[in-house]
């Protein structure tokens, strides 16, 4: 077949059209995080229990039990107050936190023993959170502008199609990682595997989330999370039970006065 | 057993014969062996690392890796900067930048502490914040001046991040826990390895470059710590090998050359000395042993045990070969006369060494496991290759040797008149020397400060030295209380039991020794019961009820600080208790970790103490090595003493063998004792040398003297035909050796001049034993008899 120049042209102007309709796989992920975020608002408030189990090497275990609140907000991060049960030392202890969608969320601690309720800052998110290998970072609500996003491709995870989504902390200077890539399967948009990569980018953790059940006919809340940490052998389960939706919770649930209140 | 003997001698003449005429297959075999071994020599593994010191499944390994994995590296890297003005805008910029490259560009770390992210546990109005020190960042003097008052109240950094006067600062360095490339193979079998010898020195080199750039007249950066002293140590010795090796074997060359005026003489031991330190080497890196501090002796111990075995048959040939004019002749009847000692100096040696191997120190069992097999491939090759190689390259004649055969002769002569006439003269000079030896015994040192192997100008030892002068420390010592119980450490009386340890412990002082700081959780409550009472000094206590513990350290851990991880367990049942010392002898520290564990075990009844750690380990194991060397060395020599009974055949003779080979070990020690070296790590590995040495010597002159006076019937006559036939050949050896261990004195590390010279001094010293004191004793108990009438009967 003999190409004229006319088909080179028409062929040039079909490749500049792909360009300018293919996104970036910048805009993609951005996309892919803000789609999940419209799936997993409008929910209003929920309650739920939770109980942690900490492995650590050889298998030895200890547990914690806490309660969570969580009220949305509009044009603003979550609401939460966190109960904690156990360990008995601790009973009583309460976490209220006004996450922000920019700049440093607000938390307050209430100390049974002290009476008192402290403000503690927010900054460094690295923390292990209760001695879990959950950090701070890891418990905080997800809010879209907290991260910059990359979408990798799609891999299929255990039967599912899933996207695959790289984040990247905002605030890298007071994040404990370099980047985390999650899979989300492309129906639901579900995590169901993420990985946690450490400033030097060796991978630190290894989370699996898994029992989704669906709320309201529309959200869909994982039962169990598994977070391996690569680095220390040590593991820990969040098993979760107890959602409750729209139980009618209001700002006042979510203020200083309403942590010394807690039962 | 003279007829066994005399049916050994034959089947060397044979085997010496076989050799000769089967030249090719001859050197095959030896080809057969060496190559195998050759292509071994890839898998050889480095192991400077203390924990090579442990056999794998030792318990006090098992704990230590426990605790690694729990706490993290226990051991750090310290560098320290020392300025007129710290707290000033221009040097904590530098400062500033000087953290964040090391961070970013030194492979291998943990993580870092200094000034500008050291804890800050603060208390304001109703918020408590947990931030690093230098979060904002200062912008004027009085910005500045703040700062430096909070620090001078918080105790966490005196001694750690700051010295008193606030002219020294420090980034406290901590390396990976594990080789990171092992993580994976962790997961599985649940510990970790540590980081290679690669990776400690990937580490160090980065950090030096960074350090030299940052380095100046006012910013004057000292670096130190246990990686850095290993890795200096390894560079050192590294360095002085590559000057130290090639003069020994020009050493070796020369002095060959210089006594036997003979190429072969000269190529023929090298040849041997090399193939079998290659092969001994091969066996190691088939056997997966790896080369660590103490199996870094091999070539020394190869190189006395090749040059002797083949020096002592070519000894014997070249007179051989100059009165019959016959290669093939000479070799047989060299081997005829030499070859039996040779192997039972073999044997000897090896079932020596071979005791070893219940060492429960791994390297020490290793080396009972290299070293046998070394000694009979540097035979085998010997007894193949040389009648080989005589076959295969011809043999000059010479026109006349007798001038230096004549004055060594004379020397020989004169030697015999004195020992065999004047015995109770030379016994009673023996006996004085052993008296001033048993003197010095006395005042030797059981020590190990490898430091102290450093010349005293090292830039290492003026670091240190410096760093321990204001900083106060530069070696961590660890200890785990184990509450055994869940939320054990919330108990008031535990801490406060804790805060009495730490304080009792940060006053310590005995010797040269000292703690500069002591890091515990009580630290952790104090500072934050303080903050949250309004950063009132007089909060900065230890709170009195559980709950409040409880919920502060909860508070503690939720405020973002990851400091716990490295001071309690998930469970809050344990907790490390660390202490910074300064660099001193391993000695030293030993009282300090049995006081401390005698303390806590009365301040925490019913919790368990472990001292771990690095040095920890390293203070019991010395106490092991030096134990089970000593035992080892004991042990080998009455095993070797009972082989020389059974194999010299004479059961007086062999008792009488031990003095000569206890004599020169006995002075070595005297003289380490006078000159003040101490018995350390280092000196402590010559004793295997020393053994297969004296032995050697000892076994070719008894062997040759019992021949003779088997013989002659004559103590005199014996003594002065076993001097002029194998005293050539020990005195031979025993220049050739000598000259080339004080090659070592090159070095510079005290360590390697120490050891070369002992040595060096130990081969003369056993050579005087050999040729003056044992022909003083043997003609006092073997008198002359008749022995013509003998012979004819039999």
């Amino acid at each position: 077949m003999k190409v004229n120049n006319g088909t080179i042209v028409i062929c040039l102007i079909f490749l500049q059209c792909v360009c300018v309709y293919a996104q970036s796989p910048e805009k993609k992920g951005l996309e892919i995080a803000l789609e999940t975020d419209k799936r997993t608002s409008g929910f209003g408030d929920f309650t739920a229990e939770m109980k942690m189990v900490l492995r650590g090497k050889g298998g030895r275990e200890s547990f914690r039990k806490i309660r969570v609140r969580t009220m949305e907000m509009e044009n603003d991060g979550d609401k939460s107050l966190t109960i904690f049960d156990s360990p008995p030392d601790v009973k009583g202890t309460a976490l209220l936190v006004y996450t922000h969608k920019v700049g440093d969320d607000d938390q307050w601690l209430y100390l049974p023993a002290l009476k008192r309720v402290k403000r503690i800052s927010s900054r460094n998110k690295t923390g292990s959170f209760m001695g879990s290998e959950f950090s701070f970072e890891d418990m905080g609500s997800l809010e879209v502008e907290k991260y910059t996003y990359k979408f990798l491709g799609t891999e299929t995870l255990k039967k599912r199609v899933c996207f695959v989504l790289e984040r990247y902390p905002v605030d890298h200077k007071n994040s404990g990682y370099s980047r985390i890539v999650s899979w989300l399967d492309t129906r639901e948009y579900r995590a169901w595997k993420e990985e946690y990569y450490d400033k030097r980018n060796k991978l630190l953790k290894n989370l699996v989330l898994n029992d989704y059940r669906i709320y309201l006919e529309k959200y869909w809340m994982a039962h169990t999370m598994k977070m391996v940490n690569h680095q220390n052998g040590k593991e820990t389960d969040l098993n979760w039970s107890k959602f409750s939706f729209r139980t009618g919770l209001s700002d006042r649930d979510f203020n200083k006065n309403s942590l010394k209140r807690v039962k | 057993m003279n007829a066994l003997k005399k049916l050994c001698n034959e089947i060397f003449g044979g085997i010496a014969r076989w050799s000769f005429r089967h030249k090719w297959l001859a050197i095959c075999i030896v080809l057969a062996l060496f190559i195998p071994l050759v292509l071994q020599l890839p898998k050889l593994t480095v192991d400077t690392s203390n924990e090579s010191f442990f056999r794998p499944d030792d318990q006090v390994l098992v704990d230590y890796n426990e605790f690694r994995n729990q706490f993290g590296k226990d051991e750090f890297i310290v560098a320290a900067i020392s300025s007129p003005a710290i707290f000033d805008l221009d040097f904590i910029s530098k400062l500033r930048d000087l953290h964040n490259e090391i961070e970013a560009k030194v492979p291998h770390l943990d993580e870092l502490t200094s000034l500008i992210n050291v804890r800050n546990t603060r208390g304001e109005a109703d918020e408590l914040d947990v931030e690093d020190f230098l979060e904002k960042w200062p912008t004027d003097q009085s910005d500045l001046d703040t700062l430096q008052k909070r620090a001078g109240e918080n105790t966490l950094y005196e001694n750690f991040i700051l010295n008193k006067k606030n002219t020294f600062t420090s980034i406290m360095i901590k390396p990976l826990a594990c080789n990171p490339n092992s993580e994976e193979i962790r997961q599985d079998e649940g510990t970790c390895q540590p980081m290679t010898n690669t990776q400690n020195r990937e580490m160090v080199m980065a950090l030096s470059s960074i350090v030299k750039k940052y380095n100046k007249e006012d910013f004057r950066i000292y670096v130190s710590g246990m990686p850095i002293v290993i890795e200096y140590l390894n560079i050192t010795l590294e360095k002085d090998l590559a000057i130290i090796i090639p003069m020994i074997f020009l050493m070796v060359i020369i002095f060959l050359g210089l006594l036997f005026k003979r190429i072969t003489g000269v190529v023929y031991p090298v040849l041997v000395f090399t193939i079998s330190l290659v092969s001994a080497i091969g066996v190691q890196a088939l056997l997966g042993i790896p080369m660590t501090n103490i199996t870094t002796i091999l070539p020394s111990f190869m190189l006395v045990i090749s040059i002797s075995d083949s020096v002592h048959i070519l000894a014997l040939f070249y007179p051989a070969y100059q009165r019959t004019g016959n290669r093939e002749e000479a070799i047989v009847a060299a081997m005829k006369h030499s070859g039996l000692p040779v192997l039972m100096t073999s044997v000897t040696t090896a079932g020596g060494l071979v005791s070893f191997v219940a060492a429960e120190v791994a390297p020490i069992a290793d080396l009972g496991v290299v070293t046998p097999i070394g000694v009979f491939l540097a035979f085998v090759y010997t007894v193949l290759l040389i009648p080989a190689l005589l076959a295969v390259f011809p043999v000059k004649l010479k026109e006349s040797l007798s001038v230096k055969i004549a004055t060594l002769d004379k020397i020989f002569a004169q030697i015999v008149s004195i020992t065999c006439e004047r015995q109770f003269v030379v016994i009673g000079f023996f006996t004085l020397l052993l008296g001033l030896a048993i003197a010095g015994i006395a005042q030797l040192r059981f020590e190990h400060n490898a430091l102290k192997w450093f010349p005293k100008d090292s830039e290492i030892r003026l670091a240190t030295e410096k760093i321990d002068q204001e900083m106060k420390g530069t070696v961590s010592f660890d200890v785990v209380i184990d509450t055994g119980t869940v939320d054990g450490l919330y108990d008031p009386a535990f801490i406060n039991a804790l805060e009495t340890v730490a304080n009792k412990f940060s006053q310590y002082q005995a010797e040269e020794l000292f703690v500069g700081k002591v890091l515990s959780l009580a630290t952790v409550l104090k500072e934050t019961n303080r903050a949250l009472h309004e950063n009132e000094q007089k909060y900065y206590s230890i709170p009195t009820n559980r709950e409040l513990i409880a919920q502060e350290l909860f508070l503690f851990q939720l405020s973002g600080s990851d400091d716990l991880e490295g001071l309690v367990d998930q469970q809050f049942s344990k907790t490390r208790f660390t202490m910074h010392v300064p660099y001193r002898d391993t000695s030293k520290y030993k009282n300090l970790v049995k006081d401390v564990k005698a303390e806590m075990a009365r301040q925490f009844p019913g919790s368990t103490i472990s001292a771990t750690g690095v040095n920890s380990l390293f203070v019991e194991i010395l106490n092991n090595v030096m134990k089970t060397m000593l035992r080892s060395y004991t042990v080998a020599l009455l095993l070797i003493s009972a082989l020389m009974i059974i194999m010299l055949g004479k059961f007086r003779m062999g008792v009488l063998s031990m003095i000569p080979n206890l004599f020169p070990i006995i002075v070595i020690m005297g003289i380490m004792g006078w000159f003040g070296i101490p018995l350390d790590f280092g000196t402590i590995l010559i004793g295997s040398i020393t053994i297969g040495l004296v032995v050697d010597d000892t076994i070719h002159f008894l062997h040759n003297f019992g021949r003779y006076y088997d013989e002659y019937g004559d103590p005199t006559r014996a003594t002065n035909r076993t001097l002029n036939t194998v005293g050539r050949a020990m005195v031979v050896t025993s220049l050739v050796l000598a000259a080339g261990f004080l090659c070592d004195l090159f070095s510079e590390l005290t360590l390697n001049k120490y050891s070369g010279s002992l040595i060096a001094a130990t081969i003369l010293v056993a050579l005087i034993a050999d040729f003056l004191l044992i022909p003083a004793i043997l003609s006092l108990v073997y008198k002359k008899k008749n022995v013509l009438n003998k012979v004819v009967q039999a």
